[in-house]
């Protein structure tokens, strides 16, 4: 029965991904009408943001005070700074590109220039570190679309 | 900023290109190992005539050592580490997602970028939780243990 927990346990509590990042509040929980099974949870990201609903198989955990998500959502990535290895800013990201649940690609929007702005398309193996910013490999060559 | 206009006086100084202005380092941005913005540069650090770091003004006032630069450019300075002293005021979970507390301070025994523990508050009144840096998971955005907590 200590397995056993209900909506009490999951509604209202805060959403982690597993960078420790609170993503915002658990505020419905979905269920296949069929199979009887929690199919995945909607998460409120605050004010002005939209929803995001997470499957089930990215939930890592039921925890205590919160639940415990195991992959990034990869719609925290857009608007992220995108920097060089040596910290020149190429520009901030605006979309993300998915194999599967994998990044494949990330569409990054130029800083340069205020009336055109340039696409640059960036290939996931091309990046180092996605933490505050993304920071690209070593020897990254700028390529432009 | 030297340009081939500027006279020099210097016997050691051969090749002006090499050399760099401190007032461009300031107000470059600081970023850390996992792209964090850490600050922007305050000031330079001098020791005799030697540069041996930056202060670095972000939430925090930090005092950069040129040990955990890993590169400079014109726009920014990349760190080498992640700084600690920037875990101060992130929240802790345990890896079954209890909320823990807060951490308010570092056991460190040097000025080095490493810890012993984290000293951690449930609220502001709280007895302080100590815990280990080997019970340390993920310590990005916030702090996650390896372990579940048990309060003694």
């Amino acid at each position: 029965m200590t397995d056993i927990i209900t909506t009490d346990d999951i509604l209202g509590k805060e959403a982690v991904d597993p960078t420790g990042q609170v993503l915002g509040t658990v505020v419905k929980l979905h269920v296949n009408k069929l199979t009887k099974e929690i199919v995945g949870l909607t998460i409120d990201l605050g004010f002005m943001k939209p929803d995001l609903f997470v499957g089930t198989e990215f939930i890592k955990q039921f925890g205590v005070d919160a639940i415990l998500l195991s992959r990034v959502p990869t719609d925290k990535l857009k608007g992220l700074d995108v920097l060089t290895f040596e910290g020149q800013e190429i520009g901030t990201v605006n979309k993300v590109i998915l194999f599967r649940t994998n990044i494949k690609e990330i569409i990054v929007t130029s800083k340069e220039g205020f009336f055109t702005k340039e696409h640059i398309h960036i290939a996931a193996n091309q990046i180092d570190k996605i933490g505050g910013s993304i920071i690209l490999k070593k020897g990254y060559k700028l390529k432009k679309y | 900023m030297l340009t081939k206009r500027t006279k020099i006086l210097s016997s050691k100084i051969t090749n002006q290109t090499i050399l760099v202005g401190a007032r461009s380092f300031l107000g470059r941005k600081v970023f850390s190992k996992s792209g964090n913005k850490v600050g922007r540069v305050k000031d330079l650090i001098l020791k005799k005539d030697k540069l041996v770091g930056f202060l670095v003004k972000g939430k925090k006032k930090i005092f950069i050592d040129m040990e955990y630069v890993a590169s400079d450019s014109e726009k920014a300075i990349m760190l080498s580490t992640d700084p600690v002293i920037d875990f101060i005021g992130k929240q802790v979970f345990d890896s079954e997602g209890k909320k823990i507390g807060k951490v308010t301070d570092l056991d460190r025994k040097t000025n080095a970028n490493n810890f012993n523990a984290l000293i951690v508050k449930h609220k502001f009144y709280s007895r302080p939780i100590i815990i280990p840096k080997k019970d340390v998971d993920v310590s990005q955005e916030n702090i996650i243990l390896n372990k579940k907590f048990e309060k003694k």
